[in-house]
């Protein structure tokens, strides 16, 4: 074996760009193509634009909710993460696996109860389940905290893809970034027009070329390699090489002891905490049926062993000799820079296509679900109560755009580390929504100040230890996995957290209750989280 | 088996058979120590890899009976339930 690893190196890749450059042209079009598709009733509603009229069956749910989970991040973080440390990173899959049942379990109550009162967000849910509209500022608050380093952490992933083909760089000059500032524009354009469509409608393309570039990684870089067995064996080796300033082994492709309580805590909080994203919630309130989210979600695990292989290209990554060294110093190159050493320039472009689109999609998703939350739970609830429908849908027009470039001014202005640092904290954060918006579903025995005080303790705690994790390379957030309090053992955060919150939640529950604290009105009943749509039924929403 | 239609209990053996479905990927996810070894290797792959891969397979197949099981429960209920009152679902969920 002795390929070129440094790809990186050299001036502008001239056929991988021109490719990169003409699929994102086609899939601009779509974008705003997709304004005229599928239309239905009241085109001022925010259903229409923020969740594409509810009108969405089995096939198209398929690519949006898969459109979540695959985002262009994940393409690059997650065998980023495999090369850097080795199996831990793997944890992806499992949480992957345990996404699905949990879906089964909770989506379709939170689906009936949504389109029986017209709840567009979460934190809609929230309001009129535990009657309170601050409990529902702070789902709505941490919803868009945590959604915003999503959006940039897209953007990172096309940096990274301009990065290797010979444009823009790590550095942050604007000549540099003008390829991904023309990106970007284009993709606040189409979603200003077309709302929850354009994604919907890209994601087909997308997940195309994301199919044809991992079945032809799977089989054609581990021939060009010489085998899996030889990819397992350097990548164990290279990780076991001990490193001169931590002067520990970077990782190893099996869980060494004490890493499998944070392996097990980061896939299940990791599960629980995706779909409290609003952009995750959106994929399931725009579906037409009840049944059609259980019925798609074993066909979605398609997309979970495709993510397993997905990882595994970190490890080619080492079997093809690169070291961070030789990635310009940040691992996230690892795949983009893989592509390029391995392919024909012809289809690197569309394996590098597929990245740059991969991030199109989710962030467009995400700006939606942020500009809905803005929309409906603190422009509506706080500022301008009697906003006409018309209204709702531009603001959510509107903030959609001021989202989308803040994450991009995030990306500029500071730098990928925090990028990655802030979506590793939103992780943490999400995840203490979960008490209210999973356990609202189930029962209304948590009175609403109880549920505000546990969120309140997880995030503080939560934020706390994050930013007091450093590194011999970092100073903050420098891990995901902390020390449970009083033991010798490391967990996820997020989950350590949601336990700190729950036992805040419980104590506080059962004090309001004795004192006969007031427990707001509750605007559901228990038939409405199995409500299902049988004939048309008009289509409302919840008035504020 | 009594001749005469009786309605559905709320745990019958279709809503237990969905629920196990549903929560035996999750337990075979968290229980980590049954496979964090390279051996048994397949096809180069060490085992801890393989068997998430399979895993995951297994999960899909898993939520299809899942969802057969759901709904073929559902549909009985239905029979027994007139059109405008909702009962009381407490296990839909799984």
């Amino acid at each position: 074996m002795n390929l070129e690893a440094s790809p990186t190196a050299g001036g502008v890749h001239g056929v991988e760009l021109g490719i990169v450059t003409g699929l994102f042209v086609l899939v601009a079009v779509l974008g705003f193509l997709a304004a005229r598709w599928r239309r239905t009733g009241s085109q001022k509603d925010l259903h229409e634009w923020g969740l594409g009229g509810r009108s969405f069956g089995g096939f198209i749910t398929w690519f949006l909710i898969g459109g979540d989970l695959y985002t262009a991040y994940t393409f690059v973080a997650v065998p980023a993460s495999l090369f850097a440390t080795g199996a831990l990173g793997f944890f992806a899959v499992g949480y992957t696996i345990l996404v699905w049942p949990l879906v089964f379990i909770f989506l379709p109550r939170l689906w009936s109860v949504s389109r029986k009162h017209g709840y567009v967000t979460p934190a809609d849910f929230v309001k009129g389940r535990h009657g309170s509209r601050g409990l529902s500022l702070a789902i709505a608050v941490t919803g868009i905290v945590a959604t915003m380093p999503y959006i940039a952490l897209q953007l990172v992933g096309i940096q990274s893809v301009l990065y290797v083909m010979g444009v823009g760089s790590n550095s942050s000059s604007f000549e540099q970034d003008l390829p991904l500032f023309i990106a970007f524009i284009i993709l606040a354009a189409f979603t200003y027009t077309s709302g929850l469509r354009a994604p919907a409608m890209i994601a087909f393309v997308k997940d195309l070329l994301i199919y044809v570039t991992i079945l032809v990684a799977v089989i054609y870089i581990p021939m060009r390699l010489g085998g899996w067995t030889r990819i397992f064996s350097s990548a164990s080796k290279r990780l076991a090489t001990v490193n001169p300033t931590t002067h520990a082994p970077a990782g190893s492709t099996l869980l060494a002891h004490g890493n499998t309580l944070p392996f097990a805590t980061l896939a299940i909080g990791s599960a629980m905490a995706l779909f409290m994203y609003p952009h995750a919630q959106i994929g399931v309130l725009a579906t037409k049926q009840r049944s059609t989210v259980r019925r798609n979600v074993s066909a979605l695990t398609v997309y979970s062993l495709m993510l397993g292989f997905v990882a595994l290209l970190g490890y080619m990554a080492i079997a093809a000799g690169f070291t961070t060294k030789s990635l310009g110093g940040n691992t996230q190159h690892a795949v983009p820079a893989l592509f390029d050493a391995m392919f024909p320039s012809w289809f690197a472009g569309i394996a590098l296509a597929a990245i740059v689109i991969g991030a199109l999609v989710p962030a467009a998703i995400m700006s939606i679900a942020a500009a809905n939350l803005f929309t409906r739970n603190i422009f509506v609830d706080f500022i301008k109560p009697d906003a006409s429908p018309k209204q709702q849908t531009d603001v959510s027009k509107w903030v959609s755009l001021l989202v989308k470039f803040g994450a991009l001014a995030f990306v500029l202005g500071l730098d990928a580390t925090s990028a990655i640092n802030f979506q590793l904290l939103g992780g943490v954060l999400i995840l203490q929504t979960f008490p209210a918006i999973v356990g609202g579903l189930y029962t209304r025995y948590f009175h609403r100040w109880a549920l505000l005080a546990g969120w309140a303790a997880g995030i503080v705690y939560g934020s706390v230890v994050a930013w007091k994790q450093s590194s011999a390379t970092q100073h903050h957030f420098a891990s995901q996995v902390a020390l449970i309090p009083w033991t010798h053992q490391k967990a996820y955060i997020a989950v350590t957290a949601l336990v700190v919150n729950l036992v805040v939640l419980l104590v506080a529950n059962v004090v309001l209750r004795a004192v006969n604290a007031p427990a707001g009105v509750d605007a559901t009943s228990p038939a409405d989280y199995n409500h299902d749509v049988e004939q048309e039924e008009p289509l409302k929403v919840a008035a504020a | 088996m009594s001749g005469a239609p009786t309605p559905p209990k709320t745990i019958t053996p279709l809503r237990l058979f969905a629920t196990l479905c549903v929560l035996a990927p999750i337990a075979a996810v968290i229980a980590v120590p049954t496979y964090n070894s390279a051996t048994p290797k397949l096809g180069g792959f060490p085992f801890f890899y393989w068997y998430q891969l399979l895993l995951v397979v297994a999960t899909g197949i898993l939520m299809v009976a899942a969802y057969w099981a759901v709904k073929v429960d559902e549909g009985r209920r239905k029979r027994f339930r007139p059109a405008e009152t909702p009962g009381n679902d407490e296990g839909a969920g799984a």
